[in-house]
């Protein structure tokens, strides 16, 4: 890995650890997801530091040719997986908020219906 | 049952200002002692504005949900929370006729069965579809008819009616999400013991307005509703498990 990708590598995972505590500070994203991508910013770094570590795994462990095509076989796998998990609490989502919409529209009936007897008793 | 059992009649409808008065004419001029609920699944046009002028209940959305079972799970609860003996859905696009509502009701109210939907393909008379829904329908009604072990003709017909039982295990007992109100629905119900069966009527053409049906939908029912098919056999056992009808 050349000196400007290591640099490269450096600066994305500093700027993901900057971005995720900015967003933590904010309340725009959960502390579940945070440690996520502060892991994955910790990877970026130990990118640029432990290339030799990830090359002789690459090697020695997955019989690899090289280092990179563990690392992306990694980030794909982990794309990959991080997708479907989040197409899964999508659907978690989405089933609440149909259940929310039923909900408060029955309810707001309901409200509707008491407030209007209510000025009928009233009157 | 008791002897005058407590109906209501969901209305469901997603911008349908130019068919709505129609429909609740047609309705309350063939008012039999039934109540009407409008459930307005996030209408941007004036549908719930109409309805409440014309003196009827509405239950809005506060935003669409772009897909008639969550109008289903609404009109489920609603019915469930007012201690309603029967439900009825009937679309607000004016396809379904209020004259025909006695033969949707009368085998619940009588006991008969759980589920009464009306089939517009026994007799074969009135609007019978696009000729590639009408293929989506057939596949379906195979499919669902061979796992129920009931003829039907007609799954996606949205003018049906349903026993107390239905709407208690609808409104109350099932938690999880509804996908969607043809299949889907149809299978739970026998598989928690639910009678069903069809009756014959006639439909129109949608009097105006323009239908959810659109091309990309009609590529993916198949496709869903197959998904949706074997989801429901896979649960086959938990849900005899949590039956309230068995």
């Amino acid at each position: 890995m050349n000196i400007e990708l290591k640099i490269a590598f450096i600066l994305a995972s500093f700027a993901i650890i900057y971005v995720v505590i900015r967003s933590v500070k904010k309340h725009s994203l959960h502390p579940s997801f945070a440690v996520l991508w502060i892991l994955i910013g910790l990877f970026l770094l130990s990118l640029s530091f432990l290339e030799s570590f990830y090359a002789y795994v690459a090697r020695n462990v997955f019989g690899l040719y090289g280092g990179d095509h563990l690392i992306y076989i990694s980030l794909i796998s982990f794309l990959l997986v991080y997708c479907f998990y989040l197409t899964t609490r999508i659907c978690q989502m989405a089933d609440r908020i149909s259940k929310l919409i039923s909900f408060t529209a029955v309810t707001e009936s309901e409200v509707a219906a008491l407030k209007k007897e209510k000025n009928q008793n009233g009157q | 049952m008791q002897n005058k059992p407590k109906i209501l009649i969901a209305v469901l409808s997603f911008n349908e200002a130019v068919n709505i008065e129609a429909t609740l004419d047609d309705l309350n001029k063939n008012n039999f002692g039934y109540d009407i609920v409008v459930i307005d699944d996030g209408s941007n046009d004036e549908t719930a504005v109409i309805a409440k002028k014309n003196g009827v209940p509405v239950v809005s959305h506060c935003i669409n949900s772009g897909n008639y079972s969550n109008a289903a799970m609404t009109y489920f609860l609603y019915a469930y929370r007012n201690g309603y003996d029967i439900l009825c859905q009937f679309d607000g696009d004016g396809q379904h006729q209020a004259i025909q509502l006695k033969k949707i009701i009368d085998p619940v109210a009588h006991g008969e069965v759980d589920v009464v939907i009306g089939s517009r393909f026994l007799e074969k008379k009135g609007f019978q579809s696009f000729f590639l829904r009408r293929i989506g329908i057939s596949m379906f009604s195979k499919i669902d008819s061979n796992i129920t072990g009931t003829k039907l003709t007609d799954v996606t017909s949205g003018f049906r009616s349903y026993s107390r039982k239905v709407i208690t295990f609808f409104g109350h007992t099932y938690k999880q999400e509804l996908y969607d109100n043809t299949s889907q629905f149809l299978l739970i119900t026998h598989y928690i013991g639910g009678k069903m069966k069809e009756v014959p009527i006639e439909m129109r053409a949608r009097q105006g307005g323009t239908s959810l049906f659109d091309v990309w939908k009609s590529v993916t029912f198949p496709l869903k509703g197959l998904i949706i098919v074997l989801g429901c056999m896979l649960q086959e056992k938990k849900l005899k498990g949590k039956s309230t009808l068995l």
